[in-house]
């Protein structure tokens, strides 16, 4: 195109320049803008120590720093060789690892299964330790070698591994000042950060595998989806997810840039207390169930990004059930039915909380319109999301909440969380009937076969019972320069931008 | 028109009686500066105690944003005893207030960086932004200002004065969006998002700090015109002008010499305002520009019930907005010693 451009007239070569000078937009500081992919995240990591910070956001800045254990495929979140190329069960209660020989922490020290066992040992003292409870010790009987001995069964902690626990950290991890000069054997390590700004990454000679394909990776910080649409749309940045759905139609009028919409393992819901009137009558679960349009609240709500929610898991993912596409159709005379069966024939009040963002208040007040229809007076306060959960999971002051849940790797996680008697996120405590024992066996085998049989059983125990109302699988709107190659939207819904390569553009 | 309103000329003091109560007079001005400064440490106190007040009011605290969505109630409680939450609220207001009269002011307890460290990066960029603003609203609502009053009744004069009405109206977020889909989308000509220090270079400094200065001192430079324009007006109708302009002195020099000094109250009073306003307007325009500087720095920290952070941000704030006000004074007492200690 240039070449072309070359040989007309001046002012068309004016053009090209502005032209170019559009397309190889700033790099800050000028200098070698290609050999750099900037990202934009949309808020500052909690910590860059993987076993101190609590949030999912982390993981787009951890993953480049750190490599894990074990790796997964990031279409079908299924486990893939990560520094352990191969992984068994020699008995039920313990799992094997197999190391790469030779391998190095970005430092130079030695990552072998001494390295692996000081690193989940430390873990098991720190504020994500609930990951490895199950966990009673780790061995390293030679080098490559590491064995993890379990209270029970559980082959959901493989993808554990997969995760926070399987970043292996260095001795270097018990400097005090480790979040803020942190260590890995990732691709990339660590040059700088400074919060609410740039973490800045450079290439990690000493990474195991193949080299990532850009020298430096700089991770913005832009909490606001808007700006970052515009740092997009302008070319100061290549990458960004998290975009507002709203900003879709501008973005994709930008002729430079790929704009996606995946679906992946958050979900929003209704959380309902089972112990609190009128939530505690299975029939009244059931109608409100009845009574969603989730279409209408995806089309409401995220411009029509999302796939309707009826499990626990998107349809993409292997343990997803079928026979869940047909549960809870939108029938709004069979609600107001079991409505007065229940007794609530002249309506209930039902309060509930959730999130002040303009997203969360819209998608409440259509929730409120369709449950209005059958009676319900769904009395929603938006407010700070750390009070509401306060509120609504400790002070059990609201029957209901509106949040999301934002996914883990395995399932057996997602499914005890939710509906574990004692979890966290059950604040009436109430079980569901035989379902307990059911998610203990499909975590007892290895077999996903087996696994997605179990949790298929459990779907149904979930489906009559109604501990929660589902709403949709939110598509995580991404945008990218057309430069870019190497993406793979995963289902974990966190990127992973360490390989994402950029061209020259020119 | 106002025939009985007097000149405002500037009245110089007496100097007999002056020189008779010359001994107490340095008591007074002693008692003055003492009770300044006593009411100057007191605003800091409580500005800080009553930000502490309202982040604790607050249900949610930072045990609930460290321990992220899988906390447990005992690892809740594990946290805030760490972090001293279970204790009395005066005790922990206590705890920081004491350090930070050390200069300690602590770790985030969402992130572990310092925050001096925090701040110290985040301060420049926001003192700069409100810096630009502040020369803009002064160079730009100056002129306009004499321009409104000079040609009232001209065509030019009334569009700067709708021009200012229309900028005080604008809010300044929606104002940075525009500037950034005019001139970073559609023109290519500015950074849409982000900063640059000016110890980085100056030319890439005003490149990223053009667009949010024009969003944040867009209001600053209608007001400022507004206000100049209203003051001059008024002292260019006085009897005094009237009578120096009769005597043939020149309206160049008539407005530079005698009715822009007494505008000058009124104008300070509004540059007193305009910072306060602007160091407040850095936290909406921080956020659309993605600027990293305290406005955005606070809004996590809110979010985050990071109280470190945020009652840093406060007394740091605080420190700014007073010490404005103190300018403020003294600039009063400078343009009319009409002033007195009082």
């Amino acid at each position: 195109m240039s070449a072309l451009l070359r040989r007309s007239s001046l002012g068309l070569l004016g053009v090209a320049l502005v032209a170019t000078a559009a397309c190889g937009a700033p790099a800050q500081g000028g200098g070698q803008a290609d050999s750099t992919l900037t990202v934009a995240i949309n808020t500052n990591p909690s910590s860059l120590d993987p076993q101190a910070g609590p949030s999912g956001t982390d993981h787009v800045s951890l993953y480049p720093l750190y490599a894990t254990l074990v790796d997964f495929d990031p279409k079908t979140m299924e486990a893939a060789p990560g520094l352990a190329t191969e992984w068994s069960f020699p008995d039920p209660t313990t799992l094997k690892l197999t190391l790469r020989p030779g391998l190095k922490f970005s430092d130079g020290t030695v990552l072998d299964a001494a390295a692996v066992k000081a690193s989940l040992d430390r873990y098991k003292t720190q504020t994500n330790k609930a990951d490895l409870a199950n966990v009673t010790s780790v061995e390293a009987p030679d080098a490559t070698t590491v064995l993890l001995r379990q209270k029970t069964p559980d082959s959901s902690l493989v993808l554990v591994l997969a995760d926070r626990a399987g970043m292996v950290v260095p001795a270097a991890a018990a400097n005090p000042d480790f979040a803020q000069k942190p260590v890995g054997a990732g691709p990339y390590s660590f040059v700088s950060y400074s919060p609410g700004d740039r973490l800045v990454l450079k290439r990690n000679p000493n990474y195991y595998g193949e080299a990532p394909p850009m020298e430096n990776l700089t991770l913005r910080v832009i909490t606001d989806p808007k700006a970052a649409a515009n740092a997009l749309m302008s070319g100061q940045v290549d990458f960004a997810d998290n975009l507002d759905a709203n900003d879709i139609p501008q973005l994709k009028g930008n002729d430079k840039l790929t704009v996606e919409s995946n679906v992946g393992l958050w979900f929003d819901m209704l959380y309902f207390n089972l112990a609190q009137k009128p939530l505690d009558d299975v029939r009244v679960r059931q109608a409100i169930n009845l009574a969603l349009d989730r279409d209408e609240i995806i089309a409401g709500t995220v411009n029509g990004e999302g796939e309707p929610a009826r499990q626990p898991l998107p349809s993409s993912h292997w343990a997803y059930d079928k026979a869940n596409a047909s549960v809870w159709p939108h029938d709004v005379a069979k609600a107001k039915q079991l409505m007065a069966e229940a007794g609530y024939a002249n309506g209930v009040t039902i309060t509930s909380v959730c999130t002040s963002s303009p997203l969360e208040i819209r998608r409440n007040e259509i929730i409120r319109s369709q449950l209005a229809q059958i009676g319900i007076d769904y009395k929603v306060t938006s407010m700070d999301t750390n009070q509401g959960v306060s509120n609504y999971f400790e002070k059990q002051a609201t029957n209901a909440a509106q949040y999301a849940w934002s996914g883990r790797p395995d399932p057996g996680q997602t499914y005890s969380r939710l509906f574990g008697a004692a979890s966290y996120q059950n604040p009436g405590k109430v079980a569901v009937p035989g379902l307990d024992e059911i998610l203990t066996q499909a975590v007892a085998t290895q077999d996903l076969a087996a696994r997605s049989a179990a949790y298929a059983k459990a779907d149904k125990l979930i489906a009559d019972f109604a501990p929660y109302a589902p709403l949709y699988f939110r598509g995580d709107v991404t945008a990218y320069s057309k430069s870019v190659t190497g993406y793979t939207a995963s289902l974990l819904g966190k990127p992973k931008v360490a390989f994402l390569a950029k061209g020259s553009g020119a | 028109m106002s025939t009985v309103s007097l000149p405002p000329v500037s009245l110089r003091p007496e100097p007999r009686r002056d020189g008779a109560r010359a001994p107490n007079r340095r008591a007074l001005a002693l008692r003055t500066v003492a009770l300044r400064i006593g009411a100057f440490l007191a605003t800091l106190v409580l500005a800080t105690f009553v930000a502490f007040l309202l982040i604790k009011l607050v249900p949610g605290d930072p045990a609930t944003a460290i321990a992220g969505e899988n906390a447990t109630p005992e690892r809740l409680a594990e946290i805030r005893a760490q972090l001293g939450l279970d204790q009395p609220l005066l005790v922990q207001y206590g705890g920081w207030a004491l350090s930070a009269v050390q200069g300690d002011f602590g770790t985030s307890l969402y992130s572990g960086q310092s925050v001096a460290g925090l701040i110290a990066q985040r301060l420049p960029v926001t003192l700069s932004l409100v810096a630009c603003s502040l020369v803009l609203a002064i160079v730009v609502g100056m002129a306009a200002g004499i321009i409104g009053a000079m040609r009232a009744e001209r065509p030019s004069g009334r569009i700067v004065t709708g021009v200012a009405t229309l900028g005080i109206a604008i809010p300044n977020f929606w104002l940075g969006l525009v500037l950034v889909t005019l001139f970073a989308l559609w023109n290519p000509w500015f950074p849409a998002t982000g900063f640059s220090q000016a110890g980085d270079g100056l030319g890439e400094f005003l490149r990223f700090a053009i667009l949010p200065t024009l969003a944040l001192g867009a209001a600053g430079v209608a007001e400022v015109a507004r206000q100049l324009r209203g003051a001059l007006l008024e002292v260019l109708t006085a009897d005094y002008i009237r009578m120096a302009r009769s005597k043939g002195i020149s309206r160049s020099a008539l407005l530079l010499r005698h009715a822009l000094r007494n505008a000058g109250v009124p104008i300070v009073t509004v540059l007193g305002l305009l910072i306060n306003r602007l160091v407040g307007g850095t936290v909406v325009v921080e956020v659309v520009f993605a600027i990293p500087g305290m406005g955005t720095l606070v809004i996590d920290a809110v979010n985050q019930r990071d109280y470190p952070v945020i009652q840093a941000v406060v007394l740091v704030m605080a420190v700014i907005v007073l010490v404005a006000n103190a300018i403020v004074e003294i600039l009063y007492r400078r343009i009319d010693p009409r002033i007195r200690l009082s």
